[in-house]
This record gives C-alpha cells, sequence and structure tokens, in this order.
C-alpha cells in the first residue's frame, strides 16, 4: 500500500495544481504546440526504427545459437542502466563534429547533433532496448516445435516467422511496442546531451517542461499534464494486452 | 543392426543421431502404401528417429532417401530441409496453430508451397467436408477438442499430399473417447495414402491396429522386428512383452510341461522340448480367494504386489512361482479384498499360454 502511495500520490500533486479555467489557453500556446507536434513525430518515427532494427535482434537471441549470445545481452541492456546523460554524451562523441560517425556522416553532407534527425537517434538509442527484450520474451514464448510443423508444411524461415511465430508473440511485441514509444516520448537525458535544445527543431515535450519550470510552475504544469494525458493514453493502449495479464 | 534392403522404392534410412542421452542408430525401409510401426518406451529413441526422417534434427551419419531422391546422405553432405522434403507429420499434440482457423491450418501447407489463397482454401474446404468436418471450418484452432485438432493436423499433415507420412504417438495425449475415433480416422486416411507410413507409438494396440510390420526400439536400437502381430502376440524380450501388456517367462519344455527358469512349472496345451518361451496374458489369468477346484491345469498360490489401472479393468501384479499379472474387473478386486500383500490363487488355462522355441 505504502509503495502503491508513494506511486499515484506524485501524480495527484500535479493533477491538483492544474487550473482549468487556464489550461485551453496554455495548451494553444505555439511553444508548447510545437513541442508536442515534434515529439509525436519524432517518438513515433523512433518506435518505428526500434521495430525494423530489434524485431530481427530479438529473433536471433531467442532462437539462434549464435557466437558472444551473452554480449549481445550485455550491449542490449546497455542504454537501459547506462543514464540517459550519459548515453547521449557517448552518442555525441561517436557522431559528433570531433567523432568518427560524425566525420563520416559530415563527409556526406548530414549531421546529426542539433537537427530532428539527432533527436530521433537518441530516442532509439534508449528506447530500442525495451523492444528487443519485450520482443524477445514473446518470441521465447512460441513453442518452438509450433516452428518445425511449420517447416514440414513447407514454410521457408521466414514464412513461418512471418505467419506463425510473430502472430503468437504479437501481444507481447505490441507490449514493447508501446513502452518503446513511451520512453522515447519521454526522453530527456540523451536528447539534450547530444541533440541540444533547438526550439522547434530538438525541443521536445520535456525539454520545454524542464525550461518552462525554470518560468513558472504553472508554465511546468501545462506541459505536465499533456505528457501525463499521453502516458495514460498508452496505458490505455495496453490495457487489453498488460492489464489483463497481471 | 543390418538390414537387408530389398526394396527399392519408398522410404530408405539409416540413421545415427543423439537426442539427449541416447545414442540412436536404426535402419528401416517402408514401402509405398506400407505402415511400419516403431514401438518403443519414452527414452528409447522413437521422437529422435522420428525428428531425424521429418529433416527437423540433423543426423550425425547415415542416409534417408525416399525413392530416387536422397534426403540426407552426411558422407556427402547432404541435407535436404524439412520444408523441401514433402513429409507430412503428425506431432503428438496436434500442435495446430492457434491462432489461425481450422480452415487456414489445412490450407496452410499448400500455400507454403506456392498454392494461390483462394485455391488452398477451396482444396482444404473440400477436404474437410469430405471428412464430415464441414462444421469445424471456421473455429479457431484453439477452440478444438483434443481429438478434433489431431483429425485436423492429420488433414493438415496431408493436404498437400507428402510423399512420406510420420505419426507421433498420435493417440497417446487423447482421452478413451477421442482415442476410438481419431484412430478410426487413421486407420481411414492411411488406407487412402499411397505413400509409405512410420508409425512411432509407444502402444502395442495402436501398432496392431494401424500397422503391418513393427519394428521395436530399445535404447535406441532395434530390438525385434516382423509382422505386427507376431512380434506382439510372441516377445522375444521382457521388454517387448511388456509393450504388448504380456508377462514372458523362460523355461525348458518336455512335452505339456514347462519348468521355468525363474522356479514353479506351467502345463500347456502344446507339446515340445528344449528350451522355450511362454507368454501369460493377464486377461487369461483368473483369481481366487481359495484354491479353486475346476478344469484349469494350473493353478498356484501368489500374494498381490502392486493394482493399476488399464483401461477399464485393474491389473494386478502378483509374485509367485510364477509372478505373472492379472485383469480384473473393479467389482472382483474388491470381492476378492485384494490388496497389495493379500495371498490369493491364480489359475490359468492350458490352452491359454502361448509356447514358443527360445
Amino acid at each position: 500500500m505504502l509503495a502503491l502511495a508513494f506511486l499515484a500520490l506524485p501524480v495527484v500533486a500535479l493533477l491538483s495544481k492544474v487550473s482549468l479555467s487556464e489550461l485551453p489557453e496554455r495548451l494553444r500556446d505555439p511553444l508548447v504546440l510545437d513541442a508536442l507536434r515534434l515529439s509525436l513525430v519524432t517518438s513515433t518515427i523512433s518506435t518505428v526504427l526500434c521495430v525494423l532494427l530489434g524485431v530481427p535482434l530479438a529473433w536471433v537471441m531467442a532462437r539462434k545459437e549464435v557466437p558472444l549470445r551473452r554480449l549481445m545481452r550485455v550491449l542490449v541492456v546497455l542504454p537501459l542502466v547506462l543514464p540517459p546523460v550519459a548515453g547521449g554524451l557517448s552518442l555525441l562523441l561517436l557522431f559528433g563534429p570531433d567523432g568518427v560517425g560524425g566525420r563520416l556522416l559530415e563527409s556526406l553532407g548530414l549531421g546529426l547533433p542539433a537537427t530532428t534527425a539527432g533527436v530521433i537517434v537518441a530516442q532509439t538509442f534508449v528506447a530500442l532496448p525495451f523492444l528487443v527484450l519485450a520482443t524477445e520474451g514473446a518470441i521465447r514464448s512460441v513453442d518452438p516445435r509450433m516452428e518445425g510443423v511449420a517447416a514440414t508444411l513447407g514454410a521457408s524461415q521466414w514464412q513461418a516467422f512471418r505467419r506463425v511465430t510473430l502472430p503468437l508473440a504479437m501481444p507481447g511485441v505490441v507490449a514493447g511496442v508501446v513502452l518503446a514509444w513511451a520512453r522515447a516520448l519521454g526522453e530527456f537525458g540523451a536528447t539534450v546531451t547530444f541533440a541540444g535544445s533547438v526550439p522547434g527543431r530538438t525541443e521536445t515535450l520535456p525539454l520545454v517542461l524542464s525550461r518552462a519550470l525554470k518560468e513558472s510552475t504553472a508554465a511546468g504544469v501545462t506541459v505536465g499534464v499533456v505528457l501525463l494525458v499521453l502516458s495514460a493514453g498508452v496505458l490505455l493502449l495496453l490495457r487489453d494486452r498488460w492489464w489483463s495479464l497481471s | 543392426m543390418v538390414v537387408v534392403v530389398i526394396a527399392t522404392s519408398g522410404l530408405i534410412a539409416s540413421v545415427v543421431t543423439r537426442r539427449g542421452d541416447i545414442d540412436i542408430d536404426v535402419s528401416l525401409a517402408v514401402a509405398p502404401g506400407e505402415v511400419l510401426a516403431v514401438l518403443g518406451t519414452n527414452g528409447s529413441g522413437k521422437t529422435g528417429l522420428i525428428l531425424a526422417l521429418a529433416g527437423l534434427v540433423p543426423i550425425e551419419s547415415g542416409q534417408i532417401s525416399y525413392d530416387d531422391r536422397v534426403l540426407d546422405d552426411v558422407a556427402q553432405g547432404i541435407h535436404v530441409t524439412s520444408a523441401d522434403r514433402n513429409v507430412g507429420y503428425l506431432p503428438q499434440h496436434a500442435m495446430l496453430f492457434p491462432h489461425l482457423s481450422v480452415l487456414e491450418n489445412v490450407a496452410f501447407g499448400p500455400r507454403s508451397r506456392g498454392v494461390s489463397a483462394l485455391d488452398a482454401r477451396r482444396d482444404a474446404t473440400s477436404m474437410l467436408s469430405a471428412a464430415g468436418l464441414t462444421a469445424l471450418i471456421d473455429r479457431p484452432a484453439a477452440t478444438l477438442s483434443g481429438g478434433e485438432a489431431q483429425r485436423i493436423a492429420l488433414l493438415r499433415a496431408l493436404a498437400f499430399t507428402p510423399d512420406l507420412l510420420l505419426l507421433d504417438e498420435p493417440t497417446s495425449a487423447l482421452d478413451v473417447a477421442a482415442r476410438t475415433s481419431v484412430r478410426a480416422d487413421l486407420v481411414h486416411r492411411i488406407n487412402d495414402f499411397s505413400g509409405a507410413t512410420v508409425l512411432v507409438t509407444h502402444d502395442a494396440v495402436e501398432a496392431l491396429t494401424l500397422a503391418s510390420r513393427v519394428l521395436i526400439l530399445d535404447g535406441g536400437k532395434v530390438v525385434q522386428e516382423g509382422d505386427v502381430a507376431e512380434v506382439v502376440r510372441r516377445p522375444r524380450t521382457a521388454f517387448v512383452a511388456r509393450l504388448a501388456g504380456l508377462t514372458v517367462l523362460s523355461g525348458t519344455a518336455r512335452e505339456h510341461r514347462v519348468d521355468l527358469d525363474a522356479g514353479g512349472a506351467l502345463i500347456v496345451g502344446e507339446s515340445s522340448h528344449g528350451r522355450v518361451l511362454v507368454t501369460v496374458s493377464p486377461r487369461g489369468v483368473t483369481l481366487h480367494r481359495l484354491r479353486p477346484e475346476g478344469s484349469a491345469r494350473n493353478v498356484w498360490p501368489v500374494r498381490v504386489s502392486s493394482i493399476e489401472a488399464v483401461g477399464d479393468l485393474l491389473r494386478v501384479s502378483l509374485d509367485g512361482e510364477p509372478s505373472v499379472a492379472a485383469d480384473v474387473t473393479m467389482s472382483a478386486v474388491a470381492e476378492l479384498g485384494a490388496r497389495p500383500g493379500v495371498e490369493l490363487w491364480a489359475s490359468i488355462k492350458a490352452t491359454e499360454l502361448d509356447v514358443y522355441p527360445a
């Protein structure tokens, strides 16, 4: 009970500070609207990237006898335990103007820091582990003999994955997608360190929240509530997949 | 085990592989239209054998071929994947795809082999209605009973007309009623099937009803092979006898009397001389509280060692000279007061005993 109160009371405190009369006006603030749009676009693109990169990796980790499997797992979990600011710093050292990756990109006429693309890279970096771990667990829970039967029926490895394994693992994959998306949406540390805080380009909602708080609590509350509503939306999306499971 | 392979078509396999702690080394040949039962207990290596034939696990050495097509040849580095083998595989627990309908399950094989979704569904529909299973077509596979699921899984395995049909304990996970209907279905389908069939089972009755030839597997090796009725009726080892639900006793015969190696003697119907095996069917053994008067030639005192259910009957294991088992009804057990440790009299007619040279 104490733990539940500890989790719930801060949310109540946030909601109690909302002034319903001022909220609509504050929400029309172009700064908040721009940040909201930017956040939604970047976190969605990051989630798509997570799926494209993460699902094949999760399948390999769940099903293949690959060398250095333990090292793979460590690498996947690393962004999860690494403080996001340190993650952002690592990205900066690699893709920044002085980094190996950065110079390579620059020679191609691309640059990541201080761009929206940089925000997406930072979000993907922190969100990918959520997707990979959830998907790997979901694939593991599918009886591998199902894939064997599919193979005897003539299905290639890819057909067996697409028509049998993936549909059966789907609840777990969806949970991973939603978690990754929520993590990308709330990303602050890595973004601010790697992509910086450029309004309209890299200043996502959490960054606006941080800046707004320096001006006034009331301004911060507005942004905080927007984030809360989005997160609550995530929980609703997970309703059937998660609440019923627990 | 060396098998002289006469067949030039159908399945010819010599499989050396490992599964868990068991070293499997089996050679077999099955002609098109023939059903071979591989009978063995858990841990005999029969599942490893069937997985190797299906191409789901690689073999360590040997060859597998069907007609003129080599499926595995370790020496030549050939391994045809399961997907390219054209093998119908019915696993023990149906393993229907639970997220698909019955129709999509049956259509899965043809669709994976490039048949258009429309054609595959149409063929699957006619297959299901021909089998009298029209009512199940749109049902999600996850909602079927065990017997229904197994019948659908059999259709799924046959939908793409495989060369070879592999049945892995097809009825062992089912209750008695479902077992009967699935077995009837299997008999029917196998009769219509023109390819070779390998049935793996630990159930001698299943082997008897479905197969014409049997191969007994113990510890990954073939211990006996031949006509099913012959092997089941006249087991050569206690292991096979146990599988067939019989007690096999060794002894020395002099005309109608067999002196048993383990003590005691039996009077048998057939006259012979020398080393023999005598099989005792538990159904032929009768139990009595007091020494019976009557026509039975063999009467001896026994002590109940254990009682277990076998189908509708109870199998009472008995210590004595000889030690045998008796299948009796529940009410008989109650009437006799049979519990472990209780002393009774056993009897069996001479004509109920089968005697053959050891």
